[in-house]
Formats: structure tokens, sequence, C-alpha cells
């Protein structure tokens, strides 16, 4: 974050290649280098395919996760930045909430960032860790389709991992 | 703030999280949030199979003492060493799968732990045993290759590979001799399985089955079982004297199901399909996880 009125700067140098992503959900444009949003294949494809127009519409991505998008992509498009630099600047990407995270790693899947995928869907793991299973369901919004009858069987397959939990 | 769920997620990122989980009891519990959830970490992560494992012991302080073990891998991945505090913790079990860090322990109903394992030819490989009470591990030397089966019978251990070898080892003497007898001149053609038995008459005895593949071509790709042969085997004190006995009782399998366990009657000379039931298994094994200590 606190690095984003530096690389706004360079991105407006005029000797750079500048690509304009635009959120679909709230219409809200970011305009980056070129070489930082190509470390998304999906858009690469696009840009290589000269299907890319002046701007770039992305679709199901809000303006707050495609932000958090571009700041994962500048700091490793970012040659200088060393390998603790990055560790860091990840884990301050992905230390939010699970619905952020969840978001974020829906949209590193769509825009094919296999980085940023790898470190979202690490944090969403370590997430999940010692939980029972009821409680990520209701985290995570999920509808439980079993029967009581078909979820006891489910337990009872291995009920030593249910042991200690509700 | 979006309304996607998680269970949008597509299966993909799904199951790519359920490979960063670092502890099989949330991949096992995960089984429980819905179906879809299920049906990933079913195809992640099947239920346990054979064992890759090979146990030594070690010994650093006089008061610690600890087995390390390392489960072998055939992929590019190098072995992974465990050490295991406590040797009582594992007396009366056996590995049977080693998963992420985690060994999964069978507590065995006979008075003996017993850890062997399958491994490549090439592989250079020890084991070890235990009895109930033991205080230490005891060496088995050599392990030679695929053994099929192996059996405590009146002190000693008794384990055959799959050309027929079997090879008597004294339990009493620490490292243990080994004595070596070939059953292969029983005529066997194939590559049959092998098994050591106690019959109810306290005779050692050596099961051959033979398998092929199943006529009924819906069932392409499973084994039947085609013949069984039973043959006693005499090892006379310490000497390396071993006889075969001529075949005690052979058959011809004619069922038509595929048995996985049967029970055979000498009197009538039949098969009967042994399906343990969930309660036979409970009550012979018991399986438990073991965070190995570091």
């Amino acid at each position: 974050m606190a690095s984003a009125p530096e690389n706004e700067k360079n991105a407006s140098a005029p000797e750079k290649k500048t690509l304009t992503l635009k959120s679909m959900i709230n219409n809200e444009e970011f305009v980056v280098d070129e070489h930082v949003a190509l470390q998304s294949v999906t858009i690469k494809n696009m840009v290589d395919s000269d299907c890319a127009g002046d701007v770039i519409p992305v679709p199901t991505i809000s303006g707050e996760i495609l932000a958090l998008v571009i700041e994962y992509c500048k700091n490793h498009a970012n040659p200088s930045a060393s390998e603790d630099d990055l560790k860091k600047a990840d884990a301050g990407i992905v230390a939010k909430d699970i619905y952020t995270l969840i978001d974020l790693v829906l949209a590193a899947n769509f825009l094919d960032i296999k980085g940023l995928l790898e470190v979202t869907s690490q944090k969403i793991a370590d997430s999940i860790k010692d939980l029972p299973h009821q409680d990520v369901r209701e985290i995570f919004g999920v509808e439980n389709d079993y029967t009581p009858e078909e979820e006891a069987a489910v337990r009872a397959e291995h009920d030593w991992a249910f042991e200690g939990f509700p | 703030m979006s309304t996607e769920t998680w269970s949008a997620l597509p299966e993909e990122i799904l199951e790519l999280i359920f490979e960063l989980l670092t502890d099989i009891f949330d991949l096992l519990r995960s089984r429980g949030v819905c179906f879809s959830w299920r049906y990933v970490a079913m195809n992640l992560y099947p239920n346990p199979t054979t064992p890759l494992l090979l146990l030594r012991v070690k010994k650093t302080s006089a008061s610690r003492e600890y087995v390390e073990t390392i489960s072998i891998s055939f992929g590019t991945t190098p072995p992974m060493v465990y050490r295991v505090q406590s040797i009582e913790a594992l007396s009366r079990t056996r590995c049977v799968y080693s998963y992420r860090g985690w060994l999964l322990m069978e507590t065995l109903m006979i008075p003996i732990a017993l850890f062997f394992f399958f491994v490549q030819p090439i592989l250079l490989h020890k084991g070890c045993i235990c009895k109930r009470g033991d205080r230490e591990w005891r060496k088995i030397f050599p392990l030679r290759t695929f053994y099929e089966d192996m059996i405590y019978y009146k002190d000693a251990f008794y384990a055959i590979d799959n050309n027929g070898m079997v090879e008597r080892f004294n339990y009493r003497n620490c490292p243990s001799t080994v004595d070596t007898v070939s059953v292969m001149d029983m005529n066997i053609i194939g590559n049959p399985d092998m098994y050591l038995v106690e019959s109810s008459c306290g005779e050692l005895w050596v099961v051959v089955r033979q398998v092929g593949s199943h006529e009924d071509t819906r069932r392409v790709g499973f084994l039947k079982t085609k013949t069984i042969k039973v043959f006693k085997l005499t090892w006379k004190g310490t000497e390396v004297i071993a006889s075969i006995s001529p075949m005690i009782c052979g058959l011809e399998v004619q069922t038509r199901v595929i048995m996985t366990m049967g029970i055979y009657d000498l009197a009538s000379q039949k098969i009967e399909q042994f399906i343990p039931s969930p309660k036979i298994l409970d009550d012979t094994t018991i399986q438990r996880w073991f965070r190995p200590g570091i």
C-alpha cells in the first residue's frame, strides 16, 4: 500500500506502456504498467491476441480486490525486491478476512496468476486448521447437503479425525 | 462485499487448498462439510494403502530413546524421516501409513508389534520388531525383498517372500540370526500369493494362492482366486533343516465371487467368502494417528 504513490508515478512515465483495468462490479479503473499486468496469464493472452482495447474490463472482480491483485503484481514485477521482501509483502496482502481471501483466490484463478493463487490458497488452508467442520461450513457459507444420517456416516469413516470435535 | 460463497469455488481451487493442508485431521474433517468437499478430498487422498516405512532403533541418552522411521517414496521426493519418542507409545502397533508427518499406527491384537515394509529391491532396508513388554526394538537382519507374509510362531519370526523363500528369525538373539529355506519345489507356477498361517492344530503352514484374471468380462481387471495349496512347514531345532510336506490339500476354486478373504474348511474342502464386518474390524484393529515428535 505504502508503495502505491511511487508506482503510480512510474505508471505515468511516458516511455512506459500502460494498461487500464476496469472492475465491472463498481467501474473502478486502474492504470498499471503493462509488464505488471502481464503477470496475469489471462491478460497476457488478451494482449497477445490483440483482444485488449484501451480499457480491459474485468468481470466479477471488485475494485477492492483488483487493487490487491495489482499490489501483488507490482511487488512481483519489481526486479530489486528480495525474496524476503516479497514474502513479507505477500503476507501483508493475504492478511485479510476470509471473505476477502475467497474473492482474492477467485480473482487469482480468473486472472491466472499462479503465485497469488498459491499464497491465497495457503492462507485459506491455514485458516481451516483445527476448525470443526460445522464452523468451516458456516464461515465459508457452504450449504450442508447431507442428511443427518449421511453426515454421521461420513464422520464414522474417519471417526478419529473428528475426536474432540462437536 | 461479494456475494460469492465458498461452495461456488471451482473444484480445482478447492483441491489446491486441500493439498496445502498440513494436517490429515483437517483434510478428513473437511469431508464432513458437504458432498462436493468430500468428493474433492477423497479424490485427493483416498483411504490409506500399503505402508512404505522403514524403522530403526536409536538410543540417544540414557533417559531418551526414539525410533526413527523413514518413509520411502518412489517418486522424486526424498525419503521423509520421522522421529518418534517413547517406544511404549508404539508397542503393539504397526505402521500402516505415513502422511505429511503423521504415522498411522494400527494396534495389533496379537502380542507383538511388527514393523516391516515392502521396498524396491535396490533399496537398503532394515527392520525391527518388538514384543509387548520389550524395552527395546530388535533388529532383523537382513531383510530381503518383498515379503509376502510374516508370522510369529513359537518364539521365532517366519517370513515368506514372493519367490517362496522362507526365512526364520530367532527372536531371542539380537540381532537375530536368520535361517533360510526355499519352498519353491512345490510345483508352483506364476506369481502366487504366499501366506504363513498357524493352523488350529498348531502347525505352521504355507498357503499358496494362485490368482488369475476374472473370466467375467464385466469384472476385467479384477483378480480371482484359482487354486489354493497348503503345505506344512517343519523346522527342526536350530539347524536349518526344513521340510515341506507333500501338499496337504489343494483345490480349484469354483466360485465366481471375487474374494479378498476366505475361510477354508479342511473337512468340506470349501472356501467361504469372509467379509469382515465393521464390528470385527473394530475388535481387532484400532487405528490412530500419531504425530511424531521432532
